[in-house]
Parts: structure tokens; C-alpha cells; sequence
């Protein structure tokens, strides 16, 4: 399991008898809704739901480490239920992740390039500026204070950058992203509600940086390629929250939660759920394939250090290893191999390359992660002690929705065909060659 | 004096199909694939506390009492046999057991987490060492030992039971039922405080879990419950049972090293462990395939809970 640290301040929620969730902190309004539900309708985390039912028939406070799903993750959350007038009042103590199926990067909200000072404007709950802070110069005047978010953010942005926004009015948690600037600058922006000690809201920070790092793109491919954008935009969004559902409504059945029921069936149940995350990571890989294959499709130019990149995929991994038994070897953290690239589309190739070296490995083995640099470029290696790849594979490989035979295990095919798009997006490469006794080794290179 | 003969007859008759009875659910729940007998002493023993549960709660309600009220009634009635609470007395039979092997000593996990920098451990080991002392080994709680679903049961049934013998309903009776429910907090019982312990180490302090002699038998069990997605009954069964197998295959499901699994069986067996048990351990723990260990282990725990549902309301 992954630690985490535990929650400053309990994430709390109300259900009434026939299971709605009348109120709830973000947190949990989102995984409701993540998981298919809708505001005020049923609890849609079947475990969460069973507790409250308990709850209501028993008139007791139940105290319980409670499993759900959360998309590609399952969620260790440890939760205290007590009777509340006619209602339940659900308290979370504790949110943790276990056992990532499909791990995806959530580095967006960690801002890595320490040289450059985000702004960092606060607003308070009627979202009227109140503190700015950080190289505000060039972004906000003295008359923006008491402005509204809305105000500042289309002067900034334009009108029609405003509906990127809307997570603000909702106080919710905005990725960070970039977005274009009225003067076709490009700028990082991220932000998240603030709370008082109570846990009420008590306003929204929004961050913003200059991206100077954007590869240029005309206006006119941002707009053909966001006509174009059917799946990833329109289609990907409809599709998870269905398969969300399915997910959590099939670990519930296989993990016996509401009551035992046939060994076979909990099996199926648990096929339902492991085939529906491979359909939501399937979704994934067809979003990155849309994207990649974009016209104009750019990566930043970060500074990144790929011994560090490598650390935290490996720690991402770290479980899934630990699951097989297996060792995940990588560089000490006094190499220093420096290189430009977009840094988390490093980590999204890098997760790609161990999760296979993982999947395609014996159990007991070790996959090691080597970094370096040569002839300007920089590298990253991982190498595997599986049954490695023929010579005759070596460019098949990459190709979309090659396999090379195998089947059932999970993967789609599109993995390392977007990681080397993504690698020579990068101004890179991505290759593969036999590791020293055996099995595979997959080198990306980048740019120093 | 001495009953007329005919009224000796049907009591010992009575008696003798309830302890027949008895001894048939307790055998197939150990392990349901298992041909087991209980001994003696174990089916003793699980009258003894469900009778003691009885006692307590019958006191709570406000009919203090040195012998149960209801207890005769609800075993004729065959509610003290429904397969959940006989497989919860069992399992109170085996953690006693399993205390008694460690020692009887406290948790000294659990008193060095009292300085935990994290609240939520410091609170969660206050509560078990409160329930270790206050539950498990003062009189007149043991029904705090109960889970949630059956001190409910076992309540209302018991009320029922003073109803059904006074002939009359009892509005304090039933008010002392909902205080007596109302009050009850399953964070602070052995089991739920020892797994909010493990839920909110996490991996961090995966050797002091694993280490039974110093995490006490509530985390030690309360750690592989975690990881294995079983019962905390089923693990206090599984340990105790009178073949050391199911033991060693539940370590190497759950993924313990030879010698860590040496270890545990040393602190939880070592007084039963037979010198076949011994020698077998030594030659083929390394041998076991976890995977095959916890798809055994899944079959166990889906047939106790198909048989725990059968009876159940």
C-alpha cells in the first residue's frame, strides 16, 4: 500500500435514509460524482452507501477502513459513520490509494520549475480579489482588488478562455494547464478552494505562470485541431464516468461488501471490474494517441533532472513491483543527468516502460533504471530480465496496436508507440535493445 | 430435591440435542472443508462467553443477575447457535488463546504509538489499549466485544426473550436497549481500533505489524486482515486451529518471509506446534506459491461466509 499523510481536516458528508448525499466537502462530492453519481442523488460509492444504510438500520456509530474504487485506483479510506437526526454523517479520516491498476501521472499540480515564480492570486468566497502575490507586474493593476475572478481572468484570458475557468466558480481543484493569453503569450494556470479550519470554504488561489516553454502553434491548428479533438475532449469524458461506475459497482460485488455470493460470481464480478479498467485505460491511451497524432502537437521544454524522474516513477511503481516480488533498481541521487523536456510527459513514458518491464517480467526479477548522458543527449534506460525482444521486433514493436501476440494481459498496444511520439515530440528518441543477460532494455534520449 | 423422573428425562433430553447440536455447527464452521471435532474444553468455553454476553447485557437492561435470565430461553430456542454467533464466541475462544500464547502482556506497539506525532494513531492506540483492558479482560463488558450487527441482534433478541418470560413489555427495558445501542462506538473496540492503527501506518511500519510478539495479537491480525481483504475472526481462527497448516498457508498468502512466518508461528504456536508441523514447515514453506496460497484462502473465506449467511436475518 502507499502512505499518505493523514487528512488535516476530516472530509465530512450527510446522507439521508434512502441513501442520498444531501451535502458533502469537494472531495467527497467528487468521488461521488466520479464514481456516476449525481449532486443530491444516491451515494454512488456502493461501500460508502452500504456503511450509511448500516448506519441508518443500526443507530450506531461504525468505525471502518472502507475499499472503493476511483477510476483506474482503488481507495483505502478510513471512515467514521454516525446517526445525525434522521440522517448520517460520514467522516473521513483518512484517504489513501492502493494497489494502482493503471498508474497515470498526477504531477500536474506540482510545480516543478523552482526558478520561476508562480502569481499567485487569492480570492475570497464571493471570488473578489483579496491578495496577489508573486511577479504581479505585468498581470494585475491595483484597481483588480475587489474585482471579480470573472473580471480579472477575461481581461487576462479573453471570454472565450472563460469556461476553462469555470472550476473556479465551483471551487474546485483546476489541473494545471496552459492557456493562451489575449496576446498570444502562454501561460501555466492551477489552482484550488481554500478552507477555514472548519473545512468551509473560505475562497479560491488560482496560480499562473509564464509559459514561455510552449512550442509555437498558430492560432488556426489550436482551432482545427480542437474541432478535431472528438475523443479526448468530447468523447473520453463520457466514456469514464459510465466505466467509473461499472468499476466501482463491480469491486462492491467482488469484494462481497453487501453479503457473500457465489465464488464464480464474485470471479466475474472481478473480471467486470479489471475489464473496465482496461477499457478506462484504453479511453487514456486513445485520448494520448489523439493528442500525439495532432497537428502541431508540441511538448513544453522543461529542465528536468531524469534521475529524479526516474525516482518517482519507480516510486509510483513501487507497489506493483512489490506485488511480484520484484526489485526496481535506479539511479542514486547524486547523478545529476539534466535534460529539456516536458516533464510529465517524461514520467508518462518512463510509468509506460516499468509497467511493462513489471507486466512482461518473471516474478522475483529486477528492472533497472540507469540514466546518463552522450554526445548532448541525455538517457534514461530501463532494463528488464524478461524474455526480452527479437531484433526482427525491434521496430514492430512501436507500431500502434502491435502486440506481438500476446493477449489478456492488460495492455493495449498503444503504450510505447506513444512514448516514442512522444520521446520525438520531445526532440528524442525512443528505442529498444537486448539488456546485458537477457531480456529487454528500453532507452529513451533527450535533449540536454 | 430432586425433579420427578419423567421431568429429569426431558430435560437431559433437551440438553443433550442442544449440545449435540452445538458441537455440529461449531465442527462445520471451523473450516468448512475441514473434518474437525471441537474438544471439550473449546465448546465449554463457547457457552461460557455467549452465556457471559447474555449476563452482561441482561444487566445493562436493569436485571443484574448471577445466573442469565434469558440465557435458557435463547438456547432452547436455538438463537445462541446461529452459525455468526457461535463463529464470533470462537473466535473470542481463539484470541483468548492466542493472548494467553503471547503472554497476556499489552500491545507494546501500541503504547509506543501513544506518542505518535499523527493524532489519529496516538487515539486509535489509546482506544485499544482501553478495549484490551475494559472489554476483554474487566466483568460486565464482554458485550463490547460484540461487532455492531450482533450486539443489535443480540440485544433486541434479548429483550424479546424478557418480554416473552415476564409476559409483559418493559417501556425501560426498551429504553435502556437504545441507550445501550446508542452509546456504542465501533472505533473503540480491539478490532477497529487495530485496524485504524495499520490503515493509518500503512507500509511504514510494516516489521512492527508483522511482528506478533510486540504488536500484540489485535494488530498482527488486524495487519494481515488488511492485506489478505479477510475477517479479523476468520485470522483469529485460522491461527488457532488445531492443524498449524492453515496458518502457514495464510503467511504465505500473505506474502511473509520464511523467517518472519518462523517467527510468527513460533509466537502464536510454539506451545501446539507438533514436531511434524515442525519439519514440514521448515521443508516446504518456501515452496508455497502465494498464489495458490491466497486462492485457497479465498475458497475458505467464501465458504464460512456462505455458511455464516445461512440463519442470518
Amino acid at each position: 500500500m502507499n502512505w499518505s499523510a493523514p487528512l488535516a481536516f476530516a472530509i465530512t458528508g450527510e446522507v439521508s435514509p434512502n441513501g442520498n448525499l444531501l451535502r458533502a466537502d469537494d472531495a467527497l462530492q467528487q468521488l461521488h460524482i466520479r464514481a456516476g453519481g449525481e449532486p443530491g442523488g444516491v451515494l454512488a460509492c456502493p461501500a460508502l452507501l452500504n456503511l450509511s444504510q448500516m448506519v441508518t438500520r443500526l443507530r450506531m456509530r461504525l468505525a471502518r477502513a472502507v475499499r472503493v474504487a476511483d477510476g483506474p485506483d482503488n481507495l483505502e479510506l478510513w471512515v467514521e459513520a454516525e446517526p445525525f437526526e434522521n440522517d448520517v454523517k460520514l467522516s473521513i479520516l483518512s484517504w489513501r490509494t492502493i494497489g494502482n491498476v493503471v498508474v497515470k501521472a498526477k504531477s500536474d499540480d506540482v510545480w516543478t520549475d523552482q526558478g520561476q515564480e508562480p502569481v499567485r492570486l487569492g480570492f475570497d468566497r464571493a471570488l473578489r480579489l483579496i491578495d496577489a502575490r508573486g511577479p504581479v507586474e505585468d498581470i494585475i493593476k491595483n484597481t483588480d482588488f475587489g474585482s471579480s475572478a470573472t473580471n480579472i481572468l477575461g481581461r487576462l484570458f479573453g471570454a472565450d478562455a472563460l469556461p476553462a475557468f469555470q472550476n473556479v466558480e465551483k471551487f474546485l481543484p483546476i489541473s494545471r494547464h496552459n492557456v493562451r493569453t489575449r496576446t498570444d503569450g502562454n501561460m501555466l494556470v492551477w489552482g484550488q478552494p481554500e478552507r477555514y479550519a472548519q473545512g468551509e470554504i473560505s475562497g479560491y488561489t488560482l496560480f499562473l505562470a509564464q509559459n514561455g516553454n510552449v512550442q509555437s502553434a498558430s492560432i488556426a491548428q489550436t482551432n482545427r485541431s480542437s474541432a478535431g479533438a472528438l475523443f479526448g475532449k468530447q468523447l473520453a469524458p463520457v466514456l469514464r464516468q459510465p466505466l467509473n461506475r461499472i468499476i466501482a459497482n463491480a469491486e462492491t460485488i467482488g469484494s462481497e461488501l453487501l453479503g457473500p455470493i457465489r465464488e464464480n460470481y464474485a470471479s466475474y464480478a472481478r473480471d467486470i471490474a479489471n475489464a473496465a479498467r482496461h477499457l478506462s485505460g484504453l479511453v487514456d491511451d486513445l485520448s494520448d494517441l489523439e493528442a500525439v497524432e495532432r497537428p502541431g502537437f508540441s511538448t513544453a521544454k522543461d529542465e528536468i533532472e531524469l534521475g529524479d524522474v526516474a525516482r518517482r516513477a519507480a516510486g509510483l511503481l513501487a507497489l506493483k513491483a512489490a506485488d511480484h516480488r520484484m526489485t526496481l533498481s535506479v539511479p542514486d541521487d547524486k547523478i545529476n543527468v539534466p535534460a529539456i523536456a516536458e516533464f510529465r510527459r517524461v514520467l508518462q513514458v518512463m510509468l509506460n516502460l516499468i509497467t511493462n518491464a513489471i507486466r512482461y517480467s518473471p516474478d522475483g526479477t529486477e528492472v533497472q533504471v540507469e540514466v546518463g548522458a552522450e554526445d548532448g543527449f541525455a538517457h534514461i534506460s530501463v532494463s528488464d530480465q524478461g524474455a526480452g525482444v527479437g531484433l526482427e521486433d525491434y521496430e514492430r514493436i512501436f507500431t500502434k496496436f502491435e502486440r506481438l501476440g500476446r493477449t489478456g494481459d492488460g495492455g493495449s498496444g498503444l503504450g510505447l508507440y506513444i512514448s516514442r511520439r512522444l520521446a520525438r515530440a520531445m526532440g528524442g528518441d525512443l528505442t529498444v535493445a537486448a539488456a546485458k543477460g537477457g531480456g529487454a532494455k528500453f532507452t529513451l534520449r533527450l535533449p540536454q | 430435591m430432586l425433579a420427578p423422573k419423567n421431568d429429569l428425562l426431558s430435560i437431559a433430553s433437551v440438553h443433550a440435542r442442544d449440545v449435540d447440536a452445538l458441537c455440529q455447527d461449531v465442527a462445520s464452521i471451523i473450516l468448512p472443508s475441514a473434518v474437525h471435532t471441537p474438544s471439550e474444553a473449546t465448546i465449554s468455553a463457547v457457552s461460557v462467553k455467549l452465556l457471559q454476553i447474555v449476563r452482561d447485557i441482561e444487566a445493562k437492561l436493569k436485571f443484574a443477575s448471577p445466573e442469565s435470565i434469558t440465557g435458557p430461553l435463547l438456547v432452547q430456542s436455538g438463537f445462541l447457535r446461529e452459525p455468526d454467533i457461535v463463529d464470533f464466541a470462537l473466535a473470542r475462544v481463539a484470541e483468548d488463546n492466542l493472548i494467553a500464547r503471547l503472554g497476556g502482556g499489552i500491545s507494546q506497539l501500541a503504547v509506543e504509538l501513544l506518542d505518535h506525532p499523527d493524532i489519529s494513531v496516538a487515539e486509535a492506540a489509546q482506544a485499544l489499549l482501553a478495549a484490551d483492558s475494559l472489554h476483554l479482560r474487566s466483568q460486565g463488558r464482554s458485550f463490547l466485544t460484540l461487532p455492531p450487527e450482533l450486539l443489535y441482534k443480540m440485544c433486541w433478541r434479548i429483550v424479546a426473550a424478557l418480554e416473552r418470560l415476564s409476559e409483559s413489555r418493559s417501556d425501560e427495558v426498551i429504553h435502556n436497549a437504545r441507550a445501550l445501542i446508542a452509546s456504542y462506538d465501533e472505533a473503540r473496540t480491539a478490532p477497529a481500533s487495530a485496524r485504524k492503527i495499520v490503515h493509518f501506518l500503512g507500509d511504514t511500519h510494516r516489521a512492527s505489524l508483522s511482528n506478533a510478539h510486540h504488536a500484540g495479537i489485535h494488530i498482527f491480525v488486524a495487519h494481515l486482515s488488511a492485506g489478505l481483504k479477510i475477517g479479523h475472526d476468520h485470522i483469529l481462527r485460522l491461527i488457532d486451529f488445531e492443524s498449524a497448516f492453515p496458518m502457514m498457508v495464510m503467511l504465505s498468502a500473505a506474502g511473509l518471509s520464511k523467517d518472519a512466518a518462523l517467527q510468527a508461528m513460533i509466537d502464536l504456536r510454539a506451545q501446539i506446534l507438533s514436531p511434524r508441523e515442525a519439519a514440514l514447515f521448515a521443508d516446504e514453506y518456501v515452496h508455497l506459491i502465494p498464489e495458490m496460497a491466497r486462492a485457497q484462502l479465498s475458497n475458505w473465506t467464501t465458504a464460512r461466509l456462505s455458511f455464516l449467511s445461512v440463519g442470518q436475518t
